[in-house]
Protein backbone atom coordinates (compact mmCIF):
# COMPACT_ATOMS: atom_id res chain seq x y z
CA UNK A 1 0.00 0.00 0.00
CA UNK A 2 1.31 3.43 -0.95
CA UNK A 3 2.21 5.76 1.90
CA UNK A 4 0.54 8.65 0.10
CA UNK A 5 -2.76 6.74 -0.10
CA UNK A 6 -2.57 5.75 3.55
CA UNK A 7 -1.85 9.35 4.52
CA UNK A 8 -4.81 10.55 2.47
CA UNK A 9 -7.09 8.07 4.27
CA UNK A 10 -5.85 9.07 7.72
CA UNK A 11 -5.90 12.83 7.17
CA UNK A 12 -9.23 12.99 5.36
CA UNK A 13 -11.44 15.51 7.19
CA UNK A 14 -14.91 15.71 5.67
CA UNK A 15 -16.81 16.09 2.45
CA UNK A 16 -20.07 17.98 2.54
CA UNK A 17 -21.22 16.84 -0.90
CA UNK A 18 -20.96 13.18 0.08
CA UNK A 19 -22.05 13.75 3.71
CA UNK A 20 -19.00 11.81 4.93
CA UNK A 21 -16.43 12.70 7.57
CA UNK A 22 -13.57 11.52 9.74
CA UNK A 23 -14.28 12.15 13.43
CA UNK A 24 -10.58 12.04 14.27
CA UNK A 25 -9.78 14.92 11.97
CA UNK A 26 -12.79 17.16 11.52
CA UNK A 27 -13.65 20.34 13.34
CA UNK A 28 -16.22 19.54 16.08
CA UNK A 29 -17.89 22.90 15.56
CA UNK A 30 -19.16 21.55 12.24
CA UNK A 31 -21.08 18.79 13.98
CA UNK A 32 -24.60 18.95 15.33
CA UNK A 33 -26.68 16.52 17.37
CA UNK A 34 -30.13 15.62 16.11
CA UNK A 35 -32.99 15.76 18.54
CA UNK A 36 -36.14 16.02 16.49
CA UNK A 37 -36.90 12.61 15.04
CA UNK A 38 -36.97 9.68 17.44
CA UNK A 39 -35.39 7.24 14.96
CA UNK A 40 -32.26 9.34 14.45
CA UNK A 41 -32.33 10.95 17.88
CA UNK A 42 -28.91 12.08 19.14
CA UNK A 43 -27.24 11.17 15.84
CA UNK A 44 -24.35 13.33 14.68
CA UNK A 45 -24.88 15.35 11.52
CA UNK A 46 -22.90 17.84 9.51
CA UNK A 47 -24.15 21.43 9.86
CA UNK A 48 -26.34 22.30 6.92
CA UNK A 49 -27.19 18.65 6.28
CA UNK A 50 -29.45 17.92 9.21
CA UNK A 51 -31.77 15.67 7.20
CA UNK A 52 -29.44 12.67 7.38
CA UNK A 53 -26.80 11.49 9.86
CA UNK A 54 -23.14 11.93 9.02
CA UNK A 55 -21.44 8.81 7.67
CA UNK A 56 -18.16 8.61 9.57
CA UNK A 57 -15.04 6.80 8.37
CA UNK A 58 -12.25 5.48 10.56
CA UNK A 59 -9.16 3.52 9.75
CA UNK A 60 -8.79 0.58 12.14
CA UNK A 61 -6.70 -2.49 12.74
CA UNK A 62 -9.24 -5.30 12.93
CA UNK A 63 -9.03 -7.40 16.10
CA UNK A 64 -12.28 -9.34 15.83
CA UNK A 65 -14.74 -9.87 13.03
CA UNK A 66 -18.31 -11.07 13.47
CA UNK A 67 -19.86 -9.45 10.43
CA UNK A 68 -20.92 -12.73 8.85
CA UNK A 69 -22.61 -14.79 11.55
CA UNK A 70 -22.79 -12.36 14.47
CA UNK A 71 -22.61 -12.91 18.21
CA UNK A 72 -25.46 -13.94 20.47
CA UNK A 73 -26.27 -12.92 24.03
CA UNK A 74 -28.64 -14.21 26.65
CA UNK A 75 -30.52 -17.46 26.52
CA UNK A 76 -33.83 -18.73 25.20
CA UNK A 77 -36.41 -17.28 24.94
CA UNK A 78 -34.67 -13.90 25.30
CA UNK A 79 -31.69 -14.50 23.05
CA UNK A 80 -30.25 -11.56 21.14
CA UNK A 81 -27.87 -11.36 18.24
CA UNK A 82 -25.71 -8.60 16.77
CA UNK A 83 -23.03 -8.35 14.12
CA UNK A 84 -19.90 -6.35 14.67
CA UNK A 85 -16.36 -5.56 13.66
CA UNK A 86 -13.96 -4.64 16.46
CA UNK A 87 -10.92 -2.56 15.63
CA UNK A 88 -8.19 -0.46 17.21
CA UNK A 89 -7.70 3.10 16.07
CA UNK A 90 -4.16 4.44 15.73
CA UNK A 91 -3.11 6.14 19.01
CA UNK A 92 -3.25 9.74 17.82
CA UNK A 93 -6.51 9.18 15.94
CA UNK A 94 -8.06 7.68 19.08
CA UNK A 95 -7.23 10.75 21.16
CA UNK A 96 -8.64 13.07 18.53
CA UNK A 97 -11.73 10.88 18.11
CA UNK A 98 -12.53 11.01 21.84
CA UNK A 99 -11.96 14.77 21.99
CA UNK A 100 -14.19 15.47 18.96
CA UNK A 101 -16.93 13.17 20.23
CA UNK A 102 -16.92 14.81 23.67
CA UNK A 103 -17.03 18.31 22.18
CA UNK A 104 -19.77 17.39 19.73
CA UNK A 105 -21.96 16.04 22.53
CA UNK A 106 -21.00 18.96 24.77
CA UNK A 107 -19.76 16.82 27.63
CA UNK A 108 -18.33 18.55 30.68
CA UNK A 109 -14.69 18.25 31.70
CA UNK A 110 -14.34 15.24 33.97
CA UNK A 111 -11.27 14.95 36.21
CA UNK A 112 -9.87 11.45 36.43
CA UNK A 113 -10.07 11.25 40.22
CA UNK A 114 -12.59 10.65 42.99
CA UNK A 115 -14.38 13.94 42.22
CA UNK A 116 -15.77 12.63 38.97
CA UNK A 117 -19.42 11.64 38.65
CA UNK A 118 -20.45 8.55 36.73
CA UNK A 119 -23.31 10.46 35.14
CA UNK A 120 -20.87 12.80 33.37
CA UNK A 121 -19.06 9.97 31.59
CA UNK A 122 -19.69 8.81 28.07
CA UNK A 123 -19.59 5.06 27.61
CA UNK A 124 -18.46 3.31 24.46
CA UNK A 125 -18.89 -0.28 23.47
CA UNK A 126 -15.47 -1.94 23.47
CA UNK A 127 -13.77 -5.33 23.43
CA UNK A 128 -10.44 -5.02 25.26
CA UNK A 129 -8.98 -1.84 23.79
CA UNK A 130 -10.85 -2.08 20.47
CA UNK A 131 -13.94 -0.17 19.53
CA UNK A 132 -16.98 -2.21 18.61
CA UNK A 133 -18.72 -1.13 15.43
CA UNK A 134 -22.03 -2.92 15.72
CA UNK A 135 -25.40 -3.34 14.09
CA UNK A 136 -28.60 -3.05 16.08
CA UNK A 137 -29.24 -5.92 18.43
CA UNK A 138 -32.15 -8.05 17.29
CA UNK A 139 -33.99 -10.96 18.76
CA UNK A 140 -32.75 -14.40 17.76
CA UNK A 141 -36.36 -15.23 16.94
CA UNK A 142 -36.22 -12.58 14.22
CA UNK A 143 -33.02 -13.89 12.70
CA UNK A 144 -33.23 -15.15 9.17
CA UNK A 145 -30.79 -15.53 6.34
CA UNK A 146 -30.79 -15.07 2.63
CA UNK A 147 -30.49 -18.84 2.33
CA UNK A 148 -33.79 -19.24 4.14
CA UNK A 149 -35.36 -16.61 1.93
CA UNK A 150 -34.25 -18.19 -1.33
CA UNK A 151 -35.00 -21.71 -0.12
CA UNK A 152 -38.44 -20.49 0.92
CA UNK A 153 -39.02 -18.88 -2.48
CA UNK A 154 -37.87 -22.06 -4.21
CA UNK A 155 -40.27 -24.18 -2.12
CA UNK A 156 -43.14 -21.78 -2.87
CA UNK A 157 -42.44 -22.00 -6.57
CA UNK A 158 -42.31 -25.79 -6.43
CA UNK A 159 -45.60 -25.81 -4.55
CA UNK A 160 -47.27 -23.54 -7.11
CA UNK A 161 -46.01 -25.74 -9.94
CA UNK A 162 -47.30 -28.80 -8.11
CA UNK A 163 -50.71 -27.19 -7.50
CA UNK A 164 -50.88 -26.12 -11.12
CA UNK A 165 -50.10 -29.61 -12.30
CA UNK A 166 -52.72 -31.01 -9.91
CA UNK A 167 -55.38 -28.52 -11.01
CA UNK A 168 -54.66 -29.01 -14.69
CA UNK A 169 -52.57 -27.23 -17.26
CA UNK A 170 -54.97 -24.30 -17.76
CA UNK A 171 -54.40 -21.42 -15.33
CA UNK A 172 -57.84 -19.98 -16.12
CA UNK A 173 -59.57 -23.02 -14.69
CA UNK A 174 -58.11 -22.29 -11.22
CA UNK A 175 -60.44 -20.26 -8.98
CA UNK A 176 -59.15 -16.76 -8.18
CA UNK A 177 -59.36 -17.16 -4.40
CA UNK A 178 -57.18 -20.26 -4.51
CA UNK A 179 -54.47 -18.38 -6.41
CA UNK A 180 -54.48 -15.55 -3.93
CA UNK A 181 -54.07 -17.79 -0.94
CA UNK A 182 -51.14 -19.50 -2.59
CA UNK A 183 -49.30 -16.28 -3.33
CA UNK A 184 -49.73 -14.84 0.15
CA UNK A 185 -49.05 -18.08 2.00
CA UNK A 186 -45.82 -17.91 4.03
CA UNK A 187 -43.08 -19.29 1.84
CA UNK A 188 -40.87 -20.30 4.69
CA UNK A 189 -40.11 -19.78 8.32
CA UNK A 190 -38.10 -16.74 7.29
CA UNK A 191 -41.23 -14.73 6.49
CA UNK A 192 -42.89 -15.36 9.79
CA UNK A 193 -39.67 -14.64 11.64
CA UNK A 194 -39.22 -11.38 9.78
CA UNK A 195 -42.73 -10.33 10.66
CA UNK A 196 -42.00 -10.86 14.34
CA UNK A 197 -39.01 -8.57 14.04
CA UNK A 198 -40.95 -5.58 12.82
CA UNK A 199 -42.26 -4.30 16.14
CA UNK A 200 -41.87 -5.97 19.45
CA UNK A 201 -38.78 -8.09 18.91
CA UNK A 202 -36.31 -5.24 18.59
CA UNK A 203 -35.23 -3.86 21.89
CA UNK A 204 -32.64 -1.13 21.39
CA UNK A 205 -32.21 -0.49 25.10
CA UNK A 206 -30.74 -3.94 25.71
CA UNK A 207 -27.34 -3.28 24.32
CA UNK A 208 -23.83 -2.87 25.56
CA UNK A 209 -24.93 -1.65 28.95
CA UNK A 210 -26.47 -5.00 29.76
CA UNK A 211 -23.78 -7.14 28.21
CA UNK A 212 -20.91 -5.91 30.33
CA UNK A 213 -18.66 -5.04 27.39
CA UNK A 214 -18.62 -1.28 27.81
CA UNK A 215 -15.57 0.89 27.97
CA UNK A 216 -15.48 4.25 29.63
CA UNK A 217 -14.54 7.36 27.78
CA UNK A 218 -13.28 10.23 29.88
CA UNK A 219 -13.66 13.68 28.46
CA UNK B 1 -45.42 -7.52 -0.62
CA UNK B 2 -45.47 -6.25 2.96
CA UNK B 3 -43.62 -9.34 4.11
CA UNK B 4 -40.98 -8.79 1.43
CA UNK B 5 -40.60 -5.16 2.50
CA UNK B 6 -40.13 -6.24 6.11
CA UNK B 7 -37.58 -8.83 5.07
CA UNK B 8 -35.62 -6.34 2.97
CA UNK B 9 -35.71 -3.82 5.83
CA UNK B 10 -34.42 -6.53 8.13
CA UNK B 11 -31.60 -7.41 5.76
CA UNK B 12 -30.70 -3.72 5.34
CA UNK B 13 -30.51 -3.13 9.09
CA UNK B 14 -28.81 -6.34 10.04
CA UNK B 15 -26.40 -7.18 7.21
CA UNK B 16 -22.89 -5.70 7.12
CA UNK B 17 -21.45 -5.62 3.62
CA UNK B 18 -17.66 -5.66 3.40
CA UNK B 19 -15.90 -4.46 0.27
CA UNK B 20 -12.51 -5.37 -1.15
CA UNK B 21 -10.25 -2.33 -1.34
CA UNK B 22 -6.97 -4.22 -1.68
CA UNK B 23 -6.52 -3.73 -5.40
CA UNK B 24 -8.36 -0.49 -6.08
CA UNK B 25 -7.23 2.78 -4.49
CA UNK B 26 -10.15 5.07 -3.72
CA UNK B 27 -10.14 8.66 -4.91
CA UNK B 28 -10.47 10.62 -1.67
CA UNK B 29 -12.87 12.17 -0.83
CA UNK B 30 -14.99 11.77 -3.97
CA UNK B 31 -15.27 7.96 -3.97
CA UNK B 32 -15.85 7.58 -0.23
CA UNK B 33 -19.55 8.21 -0.73
CA UNK B 34 -19.70 5.78 -3.68
CA UNK B 35 -17.87 2.77 -2.25
CA UNK B 36 -20.67 0.22 -2.87
CA UNK B 37 -20.66 1.20 -6.55
CA UNK B 38 -16.89 1.27 -6.92
CA UNK B 39 -15.53 -1.72 -5.02
CA UNK B 40 -16.30 -5.44 -5.32
CA UNK B 41 -17.56 -7.40 -2.31
CA UNK B 42 -15.07 -9.06 0.01
CA UNK B 43 -15.84 -12.73 0.49
CA UNK B 44 -15.36 -14.41 3.87
CA UNK B 45 -14.29 -13.22 7.28
CA UNK B 46 -11.78 -10.44 7.77
CA UNK B 47 -8.49 -11.84 9.11
CA UNK B 48 -7.20 -10.53 12.41
CA UNK B 49 -4.79 -7.56 12.15
CA UNK B 50 -6.12 -6.51 8.76
CA UNK B 51 -6.23 -2.83 7.96
CA UNK B 52 -9.80 -1.77 7.31
CA UNK B 53 -11.92 1.29 6.84
CA UNK B 54 -15.22 1.24 8.71
CA UNK B 55 -18.20 3.41 7.82
CA UNK B 56 -20.59 4.12 10.68
CA UNK B 57 -22.99 6.61 12.16
CA UNK B 58 -22.82 7.81 15.75
CA UNK B 59 -25.65 8.33 18.18
CA UNK B 60 -26.15 8.09 21.91
CA UNK B 61 -28.73 6.51 24.14
CA UNK B 62 -29.37 6.14 27.84
CA UNK B 63 -30.07 2.71 29.29
CA UNK B 64 -33.54 2.55 30.84
CA UNK B 65 -32.61 -0.26 33.22
CA UNK B 66 -29.65 -2.22 34.50
CA UNK B 67 -26.50 -1.13 36.36
CA UNK B 68 -25.88 1.81 34.00
CA UNK B 69 -29.36 3.26 34.10
CA UNK B 70 -29.58 6.82 32.72
CA UNK B 71 -25.90 6.84 31.74
CA UNK B 72 -25.09 7.98 28.23
CA UNK B 73 -23.59 5.42 25.86
CA UNK B 74 -22.31 6.24 22.38
CA UNK B 75 -23.27 3.72 19.75
CA UNK B 76 -21.09 3.27 16.66
CA UNK B 77 -23.57 1.81 14.21
CA UNK B 78 -21.70 0.12 11.39
CA UNK B 79 -22.91 0.48 7.80
CA UNK B 80 -20.15 -1.25 5.86
CA UNK B 81 -16.45 -2.03 5.93
CA UNK B 82 -13.61 -1.95 3.42
CA UNK B 83 -10.61 -4.26 3.69
CA UNK B 84 -7.53 -2.29 2.62
CA UNK B 85 -4.73 -4.67 3.51
CA UNK B 86 -4.45 -8.20 4.84
CA UNK B 87 -1.57 -9.40 6.99
CA UNK B 88 0.89 -11.66 5.24
CA UNK B 89 0.42 -15.24 6.34
CA UNK B 90 3.52 -16.13 8.36
CA UNK B 91 3.26 -19.88 7.77
CA UNK B 92 3.40 -19.49 3.98
CA UNK B 93 6.39 -17.13 4.15
CA UNK B 94 8.17 -19.52 6.51
CA UNK B 95 7.50 -22.39 4.11
CA UNK B 96 8.78 -20.34 1.20
CA UNK B 97 11.96 -19.35 3.06
CA UNK B 98 12.59 -22.95 4.17
CA UNK B 99 12.16 -24.12 0.57
CA UNK B 100 14.75 -21.57 -0.50
CA UNK B 101 17.17 -22.78 2.17
CA UNK B 102 16.67 -26.37 1.06
CA UNK B 103 17.44 -25.44 -2.53
CA UNK B 104 20.58 -23.56 -1.48
CA UNK B 105 21.81 -26.55 0.52
CA UNK B 106 21.36 -28.82 -2.47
Amino acid sequence: MEHRYLKALVTFTYNKAGNVGNLSRMDPSLLGVKDANTYTKNALYLHGLSSSPLLCFSLVLVTRDNHEHGRSFGSEPKEWILKDIAGVLPAMELERFVAVLALAYDLPYVPNDSARREGDLLYLSMIDNAFCFTTSMVSKAGECSLADFFLGGFCLRLRIEFEKAKAGSSVKSTPKRMNTSKIFAPASLAFSKAAVLSTSARKPTLRASETGMDGKCYS
Amino acid sequence: MLQLTILLTYLYIFSVPVYDGRKHQLVIPRELSQIPDVLPRYVGGIPEHSLALVAYTVNTYSATSGPRKNQVTANLHIHFGVVLHEPINESTTEDASSDKDDNNEE
